[in-house]
């Protein structure tokens, strides 16, 4: 028995070492004669057969009376728990083979997690030969690093493979190839398949994928692709003068072979920018005298003058109360007001984001006064001020942790509570001031949680943790900062996150640009960490330029940017861009407010914005909704008030284009600007002509009146209504 | 300092951050297959799967958002000591050796209706992750967004009804989605608490003037100025036939009959007393009739069952000294609806789901709450093929596990497809031509359905 065990050990160890190819060398760097570290070799074990996983042994409470760390990140409550708990039984020096452990693990004995590997593996050598050493935890050497390779592979055909090697460094200098003891997760088993045989990974599926890689506590993403297309496409022809930005999306097309979409028109740029910029629809004759312009930086200056206007401080100050929450209910509509009033100042001014967060986090004082104080009076109690500032701030979800040590993350209960900790020092009513007082109890100790930068470090009593806390989240040096704010920009402006979804920034959850947001990220920095030079750099680049048309060969892309990817648009734009061209006002509140966009208070009763969809702030809004319409809202666009009574108001746009435009195709094409911000293309001027035939009579003119303006009134409702209109394409 | 009588859930998180976990490899599929995949999208589109013969010609799903405590409903643990077993005694139903909380006397009267499924187990703690294995019978991807099953099934079926096929009252949790199918089997959301005095489906009927010719012209003219906009523009999620929110409400609004569904002035102050006056019980009313006319899946969503905080209160009084809380209303609406059903003659051919995305941790926590737990939970189903007054499964002494027959909500699914007539192992394709099967993991509940 014992001599199979051996065999297949250094079977395996063989196979592995033909797979690792180059690794040969460092694979031997372990001498066979040292003994088992429980830190750095059985805990790995735990981890790549799931034993100390979230759904088993790793769960808060443990499973079946045994309790692990999650992922093994406390290693020495492990090791007492395995050798110590249970009166010892889970380990029997003399008898190695009779551990309840392996027992259980290969389940010659009951085990409610299954048979995990069997006693002619190696693991179960490993876990033998350390029982039989004593179980200790030797504690004898430190992870210093992981080489993961492949770490980006193309490949050329479905069901080509790559085998995997992961060689691990240790603070003695020693390295050891630990391919076998990693878990390796595809996040799409139908796509890429792991044999952990012989480690390799196999590819059934076009597209780029990402199997996940777990040593310890250090998580890497391999990605692997097979090109879309079979074609290599022909290189950009202006190669050189790519922005930092075309550079990787174009890097990235033309690996995978996705053709991009050529340049959008002017017409659909300028739709594009006015709306993602200020919010509002270009006027016709902005429009016009846009597309007239003859100069090579048009584009450019507009762009400029966009980030110039008040209504873009305005529009963007919109965005950051949707995706920040505020709510007037819980702030009442004088600290609403006072919070927007400052958001769109820092907007208005380009205020470094690091220096408002800073006052965010550390103001005192009057939130009806000092409009940054609100912050701190947002999220429910500590806890909720600690998701907050990390969502916020970080990208980050740290709720998890909350009950237990994120899954998926190296966020522990410490983090969390300790950061809440943080929090509960504070004093807040309407006014926010900090106490010597106030704590919350970790759920695990029972006792109070230990203030404590997350990830980091715990802080001493006489510490003022909240500016602490802000030093450290806006240093230039913390990794979340910086990603967090550009990927947020991005997704505004591009549609979808480099990292997706915008607050989930975790290793295991990569950037579809990995190279892109660590530029984007650098070059915020560099600027001062201001939001324009980077919506600047984005709306300048070719990717943001594209068409939203696809072409043969990149309709299926929604992730690599080869067309511009449409997307939907605040409540508050739609209700505005309506008003504006129906020329009918929509009137909020007793004030009459009449912007929707510039509205502070969230709570203000309005069932225009209700059936649009505005964003509740119950819970943040990232990006606007997409959905095409709850039945309230598609309802209410036929049937109710918001656009019938605008369609026929004597005061409205359409009665005066129906005097000014006597000739049908003017008229049309009016309407078009307004609501497209385009003219009809031949095909719609062709279907509009045979539907003017059909309403007229056989003279072409008109029955009466009446008949004219219905006919335009449903040409109207028909564009204010459409896709087209109620999307930013 | 917490917000303790909200209806949120402890994450806060909009369901459809989770929506856009399609992630990095959405793009399995190369150039040339491309239109081969839209055919056979158009193909799988074009042959329907859907049994007619079917028990359950319609189904109620009763969603009780954030995750309700199974051992405070239909598994109490009276034996467990005080901090598991909680506030809640048992008593018997009509169905000797079936015991369930004493706050639920009504549903106990017609538990031979019910079949309980006490050994639910899954390993996902998190709401949106949970929710959306429970209601697609897939474990979350960050690949594939798969669809729920009332999309499916909307998917699937031929009729174009008057009435919605799919249709949510109040707005259904963000895993109910259509994950990779046309987003025009989303459900139609009816928005607001049916209960409110003031409540009705806004905007049902046509403005003054409008006559179903200019009807027609609308919609046709909205059609054309997509269709023109596109031209080489291809829209995936709306490949293949589609039927889409805009063709639904013109359906709608050209039926008084199906208008009327919604109507629940139309019910008498009795009817409307016995479901009760709150959302819950007006949403299974409005649920009832929304099946006589003809709907396929009405979703009731009922919010507020995220007890991380003073459960007794919340489920059973509501409020200090009240009488409502979430069980009350539960067993006033959950029993009204079945027997009201079975009066109709209903019940057998409507599937009566009522669940959650999780239940709750045995142990009470510090502020007298339950947080999460997969680990086991309880599902109570109903009518349209089911074999009531029968407990499947049973949970370990201190509800943590199943102690005999677990079942998956990859199981639980692939019975429902059953019950209305979908067999889990046809392929579905996404829009760029992979198939995937409606249900791959689950085995379908034999002794549920006889």
């Amino acid at each position: 028995m014992v001599f199979t065990v051996r065999r297949m050990f250094w079977f395996s160890m063989i196979t592995l070492v033909v797979c690792a190819g180059g690794a040969l060398q460092e694979a031997r760097g372990e001498g066979p004669s040292d003994a088992i570290d429980f830190d750095t070799q059985v805990v790995p074990i735990l981890t790549r057969y799931g034993c100390n996983a979230g759904a088993c042994h790793g769960a808060a409470i443990g499973r079946g009376g045994f309790k692990l760390s999650l992922f093994g990140s406390r290693a020495a409550d492990d090791q007492l728990a395995i050798v110590q708990e249970l009166e010892g039984r889970r380990v029997n020096l003399y008898q190695p083979q009779q551990s309840l452990l392996l027992r259980k693990a290969t389940e010659t004995m009951e085990h409610g997690g299954g048979e995990r590997f069997d006693d002619a593996s190696s693991v179960y050598a490993m876990l033998e030969r350390w029982i039989a050493e004593g179980g200790k935890r030797l504690q004898r050497r430190q992870l210093t690093d992981v080489r993961v390779t492949p770490s980006n592979v193309l490949l050329e055909n479905l069901q080509d493979s790559v085998a995997v090697s992961v060689i691990a460094r240790f603070d003695d200098g020693s390295t050891e190839d630990v391919t076998d003891v990693t878990s390796l997760t595809s996040d799409d088993s139908e796509s890429v398949s792991i044999d952990r045989d012989s480690n390799r990974l196999t590819v059934h599926r076009r597209g780029e994928h990402i199997v996940i890689a777990r040593y310890l506590d250090r998580v890497h993403a391999i990605r692997l692709g097979i090109p879309l297309g079979t074609k290599e496409l022909e290189s950009s022809p202006d190669g050189a003068a790519q922005s930092v930005v075309d550079r990787w999306i174009e890097k990235k097309l033309r690996q995978l072979r996705i053709p991009a979409s050529p340049r959008a028109d002017d017409h659909e740029f300028a739709r594009r920018v006015w709306l993602d910029l200020t919010g509002h629809l270009p006027s016709v004759d902005q429009l016009d005298a846009f597309v007239a312009e003859r100069s090579d930086d048009k584009r450019q200056r507009l762009i400029d003058r966009l980030l110039d206007t008040d209504e873009f401080a305005a529009y963007w100050a919109l965005k950051w109360a949707n995706l920040l929450g505020i709510d007037s209910k819980s702030l009442q509509p004088e600290g609403s007001q006072a919070y927007h009033g400052w958001l769109s100042e820092s907007l208005r001014q380009d205020s470094p984001w690091n220096a408002s967060a800073l006052a965010m986090l550390t103001s005192s004082g009057d939130g009806y006064v000092d409009g940054s104080v609100n912050f701190l009076r947002s999220g429910s109690g500590p806890d909720g001020l600690a998701e907050l500032a990390t969502r916020v701030f970080m990208g980050v979800r740290l709720r998890c942790a909350n009950c237990h040590d994120h899954p998926l993350d190296h966020w522990t209960q410490d983090d969390y509570h300790g950061l809440a900790a943080i929090f509960a020092k504070l004093k807040r009513g309407r006014v926010v001031s900090t106490s010597t007082r106030g704590e919350v109890t970790h759920p695990v100790t029972g006792q109070p949680a230990i203030p404590r930068i997350p990830g980091t470090r715990d802080l001493s009593t006489d510490e003022d943790g909240r500016m602490e806390f802000a030093r450290w989240v806006t240093a230039p040096s913390n990794p979340y900062f910086a990603r967090a704010a550009v990927n947020r920009i991005w997704a505004q402006l591009m549609g979808r996150g480099l990292i997706d979804p915008v607050d989930d920034i975790r290793a295991t959850n990569p950037a579809s640009h990995p190279e892109l947001l660590d530029a984007l990220s650098g070059e915020f920095t560099a600027q001062g960490s201001r939001f324009r030079p980077i919506i600047r750099l984005i709306c300048n680049s070719d990717a943001y330029g594209r068409t939203s048309q696809t072409r043969p060969g990149n309709e299926s892309d929604s992730v690599y940017y080869s067309h511009f990817i449409p997307r939907g648009l605040e409540a508050e734009v739609v209700a505005g861009a309506i008003a504006d061209v129906t020329g009918v006002d929509i009137v909020y509140g007793e004030d009459g407010q009449r912007d929707a966009i510039r509205l502070t208070d969230n709570r203000m009763a309005s069932q225009t914005l209700d059936i649009l969809g505005r964003c509740d702030r119950e819970a943040a809004c990232e990006t606007p909704d997409l959905s095409a319409g709850s039945l309230a809202k598609v309802l209410h666009f036929l049937n109710g008030d918001l656009l019938n009574r605008r369609l026929d108001d004597p005061q409205g746009q359409l009665t005066k284009w129906l005097q000014q435009y006597p000739d049908d195709f003017k008229l049309m094409e009016r309407l078009y600007k307004q609501t497209l911000s385009r003219p009809p293309n031949a095909s719609e001027r062709r279907y509009w002509a045979t539907q003017l035939d059909l309403a007229t009579e056989s003279d072409g003119q008109w029955h009466d009146p009446t008949t004219r303006q219905r006919f335009f009134a449903d040409v109207f409702w028909g564009l204010l209504t459409s896709e087209t209109f109620l999307t930013n394409h | 300092m917490r917000n303790r009588h909200s209806d949120r859930r402890c994450d806060g998180v909009h369901r459809r951050e989770l929506l856009h976990v399609g992630g990095l490899s959405a793009l399995g599929i190369g150039v040339s297959d491309w239109l081969m995949a839209k055919q056979a999208q158009a193909e799988s589109n074009a042959t329907r799967h859907i049994d007619d013969s079917a028990k359950a010609q319609a189904c109620i799903l009763i969603w009780l958002d954030g995750g309700p405590s199974h051992l405070d409903l239909f598994d109490l643990k009276p034996d467990a000591p005080a901090e598991i077993r909680g506030p809640f005694a048992p008593i018997p139903t009509n169905v000797s050796g079936i015991e369930v909380c004493e706050q639920l006397p009504r549903t106990a009267a017609l538990m031979d209706k019910v079949a309980l499924v006490r050994s639910m187990t899954s390993p996902l703690g998190e709401h949106n992750f949970a929710s959306h294995y429970l209601l697609t019978g897939y474990k979350p991807n960050r690949a594939l967004t798969y669809p729920s099953l009332p999309s499916v099934q909307k998917h699937l079926s031929q009729s174009q009804t008057a009435i919605p096929t799919n249709i949510a009252i109040t707005k259904p949790n963000g895993m109910i989605g259509s994950g990779y199918l046309p987003e025009s089997t989303m459900p139609f959301i009816v928005q607001g608490d049916p209960s409110r005095p003031e409540f009705r489906v806004q905007d049902l009927e046509l403005p003054a003037g409008m006559t179903p010719d200019r009807l027609t012209r609308r919609r046709e003219f909205r059609n054309a100025v997509d269709e023109l906009t596109r031209q080489t523009e291809t829209r995936l999620a709306e490949s293949g036939q589609s039927d889409s929110a805009f063709d639904q409400a013109f359906r709608l609004v050209q039926s008084s009959q199906a208008r009327a569904a919604f109507d629940l002035q139309q019910e008498s102050q009795r009817d409307r007393n016995r479901y009760g006056r709150h959302l819950i019980g007006h949403g299974c009313l409005m649920a009832r009739r929304l099946v006589e006319a003809g709907a396929k899946f009405v979703t009731v969503t009922d919010r507020g069952w995220d007890t991380h905080e003073d459960i007794y209160l919340r489920l059973k009084e509501g409020f200090t000294g009240g009488t409502a809380g979430k069980i009350p209303k539960l067993d006033q609406a959950y029993s009204a609806l079945l027997s009201d059903l079975a009066e109709r003659g209903l019940l057998d051919s409507t599937l009566v789901i009522v669940m959650g995305e999780f239940g709750r941790t045995p142990k009470l926590n510090l502020r007298g709450g339950r947080d999460h737990w997969p680990g086991a939970f309880s599902v109570a189903l109903a009518g349209g093929g089911i074999v009531g007054g029968q407990v499947i499964g049973k949970s370990d002494a201190h509800g943590e596990r199943p102690a005999e027959r677990p079942i998956s909500p990859a199981d639980l699914v692939r019975t429902l497809y059953h019950l209305i007539g979908i067999d889990g192992d046809l392929e579905l394709n996404t829009a760029d031509g992979r198939p995937v099967q409606v249900n791959r993991d689950g085995t379908v509940i034999g002794d549920l359905i006889g």
